[in-house]
């Protein structure tokens, strides 16, 4: 008869286990090892998007893709470690998984580039893009992120095996331990990714630094394992100077500035990668956010005052017309990017009018770049610069009414934060403006009849109470929506419509056709209203190029 | 002779001025910036084909490059062999990266642009349509070579997606197959 009780308690019995010898390491080496592990996870993770962004950008699809695929890696990893983990020795083990994870960690941002151009083409626009950006993210994920996550994967189950036969102790306790370090090193490899390695040590400095780390883990566990302890330094030898030929390559290669511009600078902010490109005359230069398509964040040419060509910064300049300014002109720009608002405004306000200008941008590198580059000036007192703050908390600091009211305000080119666009977010907005003051939004879309844009006419007429008029912008994928408070937004039809000088010369003519323009009364039923508790603005936005694509590309 | 004046001259070919009440062409009230009234004139002509022309033409200058690209297709549909339509069809076409439609339409530009020959048009002239129509299918290729790398990018992707998750499965039901596991051994030893 079997006594079940007394075979229960010799199998958990790992000092009776024969395999006790199979661990060498001791428990601080393995989770050592195990928080070097985790730490590895997390910035493998949070620096994967900064080296697709160049090519799918670093939208919530993407970011999604990228989560997805290192979940689904690590899934695979714990169930094969916990094969792996039941013969030979799991410290060894071990030590080799971080090793190879270490050696393709290395790699990863040569790796990226020749995988990530197999999946998006050169030559594309940004909404042209939009449908490779998901699939190719995704496909490139799994190519270059699933290894490494795969192997770190591994390592949980081997190190409770290793820390379990080694030291002896119930599963529990070192499972539990495993966890524990694991998700201190994830916790470590989070705040150190966004906060220090990425914006000091830059995108491959990150890759190097990890995988520093995880090779050096792994070279202690086969050490104290037995497998290196006759040549540890060689080992050891051998990957710097794998590191060292890698870095020998220069920069890894990401897309180019384009035909015809130079690339100025180029630095990784903890929301996004920046790049400063100027044409090849000097005339113009942009400040281009993740992806290289068409799109870009801020424009700067020598002269102030309009940029012309179907800029939609152009048309921030018609308020201070239409409410026929006199002296100042206070305005508040959220999205203040590097500057171009307000460069056009100082050029092409009325004689006599003053500009006062607050600019809120939540990205401080932004900044930097904008007063390097764009000719952006924050230490007159007519120029404030809120760097580093989010548009919409930034407005419960803004004593003084203002003017005008720019809400430009983007994360990633083509995703409006839907904090930002919001009924309340409106009212708020509108709370700060003056009476008889403009509230002014940038709404990219492909029309007027646009999902994106449609919605945000119908919930800025809502906030305001009063018609909005929302306009095209020509020669652009862009409409610009102005709201007035207290009143009703100036139209075509309006006798205070025209405006004179240059400026209603050049910007008022396009906005007159009857297709370019609609004046949008509240509850017009135009689109949905969007509010902080219901905002489908990501679904909108794929409404909107999916629509887009389907006017646009029309077939013959 | 210098192609901004060949241009001009084709265009005249084709083209012939219309006066509004007040005695301005859509052109001149274009070259005013005064599109809204050069809409109205243009679009009060007798004429479909011209009416289209004007339209479109004053779309275009306002910056509204769909609308242009409809009414040129409205146009064409009435007159499909119009050599200043499809021309200018075929430019805001490509400018709109819409690749299946820009080759449909170079396609007939080139057809039209070679069946002049007959015509009683000076060389210049004749030589500059065909000209253009050589650049404008040029770039049609281009774009639709670029509407097939995208294609094939976006199937290979998709075929990666698929072959990657496929390798994971794989590794996932080799993990879960029974393997000798360390405390039968130990029990052995009991």
């Amino acid at each position: 008869m079997v006594d079940h009780g007394r075979e229960s308690t010799i199998g958990l019995d790992s000092a009776a286990c024969p395999g006790s010898s199979r661990v060498s390491a001791s428990a601080t080496t393995i989770l050592f090892a195990v928080l070097c592990a985790g730490a590895g996870t997390m910035v493998v993770e949070l620096a994967a998007v900064r080296l697709l962004a160049p090519w799918f950008g670093a939208s919530t699809g993407v970011w999604t893709n990228v989560i997805g695929v290192i979940l689904l890696a690590l899934a695979v990893g714990y169930v094969c470690g916990a094969r792996l983990s039941v013969s030979g020795s799991p410290d060894r083990r071990l030590g080799a998984m971080l090793l190879g994870a270490a050696g393709w960690a290395l790699l990863l941002p040569w790796l990226a580039s020749w995988v990530a151009r197999w999946f998006m083409p050169t030559g594309l626009a940004l909404d042209e893009a939009a449908g490779l950006m998901l699939w190719g993210s995704l496909a490139t994920s799994l190519l270059l992120f699933a290894p490494v996550a795969g192997l770190l994967g591994c390592g949980c189950p081997l190190a409770v095996e290793a820390l379990q036969v080694g030291s002896g102790g119930h599963a529990g306790t070192a499972g539990g331990r495993v966890l524990g370090v694991s998700t201190l090193g994830s916790l470590l490899g989070t705040f150190g990714t966004t906060h220090w390695l990425l914006p000091d040590w830059g995108l491959r400095g990150t890759f190097e630094l990890a995988a520093a780390c995880l090779a050096l883990a792994g070279l202690l566990l086969l050490v104290r394992s037995g497998v290196l302890s006759r040549a540890p330094q060689v080992a050891a030898l051998c990957f710097v100077a794998l590191g060292l030929g890698l870095r020998s390559l220069g920069q890894a290669p990401t897309p180019g500035a384009g035909e015809g511009w130079s690339l100025l600078e180029q630095r990784q902010s903890a929301y996004q990668r920046l790049a400063v490109i100027e044409s090849e005359d000097g005339q113009r230069r942009h400040l281009v956010a993740n992806e290289v398509l068409d799109s870009f964040q801020s424009v700067w040419q020598p002269a102030t005052g309009l940029l012309g060509g179907g800029q939609y910064y152009d048309y921030f300049a018609l308020p201070a017309w239409w409410a026929r300014a006199k002296q100042d002109w206070r305005v508040l720009v959220l999205g203040f990017g590097a500057g171009t608002a307000v460069r056009v405004l100082e050029g092409a306000l009325p004689d006599g009018v003053t500009l006062s200008c607050i600019g809120v941008e939540i990205d401080p590198v932004v900044v930097e770049l904008g007063e390097r580059y764009f000719e952006m000036q924050r230490a007159a007192p007519d120029r404030i610069v809120l760097s580093g703050v989010d548009a919409r908390a930034s407005l419960q600091r803004i004593a003084e009414p203002q003017d005008l009211v720019i809400v430009d305000c983007y994360a990633n080119n083509m995703e409006i934060p839907a904090h930002l666009c919001s009924v309340e977010f409106f009212e708020q907005a509108l709370q700060v403006t003056a009476l008889g003051g403009f509230l002014a939004v940038n709404a990219a879309g492909f029309g007027l009849d646009d999902p994106v844009v449609a919605a945000l006419t119908a919930t800025l007429a809502q906030a305001a109470g009063q018609p909005v008029l929302a306009v095209r912008i020509p020669f652009s994928r862009n409409c610009m929506l102005f709201a007035r408070k207290g009143q009703a937004a100036p139209h075509p039809d309006d006798p205070n419509w025209a405006v004179p000088g240059q400026v209603g010369e050049a910007l008022l003519p396009f906005l007159e056709l009857p297709s370019a323009w609609r004046l949008v009364t509240p509850g017009s039923g135009v689109g949905p209203v969007l509010t902080d508790e219901s905002n489908p603005m990501q679904r909108l936005q794929r409404d909107s190029v999916r629509a887009g694509r389907a006017r646009w590309l029309v077939e013959p | 002779m210098s192609p901004l004046l060949v241009t001009s001259l084709a265009l005249m070919a084709f083209t012939r001025p219309h006066a509004s009440e007040g005695g301005q062409t859509p052109d001149q009230l274009r070259r005013q910036a005064r599109y809204t009234e050069a809409l109205e004139v243009a679009r009060s002509m007798g004429d479909p084909v011209e009416r289209a022309r004007e339209v479109l033409e004053t779309r275009y200058h306002a910056g509204d490059l769909a609308g242009a690209l409809g009414v040129g297709l409205d146009g064409l549909a009435t007159a499909p062999q119009d050599l200043w339509l499809l021309w200018r069809s075929s430019r805001l076409a490509i400018d709109m990266a819409a690749a299946p439609l820009a080759l449909d339409l170079t396609r007939r530009l080139a057809l039209a642009a070679s069946n002049l020959e007959g015509d009683d048009l000076a060389e210049d002239t004749r030589s500059f349509w065909l000209g253009e129509s050589d650049a404008l299918s040029q770039e049609a290729w281009e774009l639709t070579d670029l509407r097939r790398r995208q294609a094939v990018a976006r199937r290979r992707a998709r075929w990666s997606v698929l072959g990657g998750i496929g390798l994971l499965l794989g590794a996932v039901v080799w993990g879960l197959q029974r393997s000798e596991p360390a405390q039968t051994a130990g029990r052995a030893r009991v």
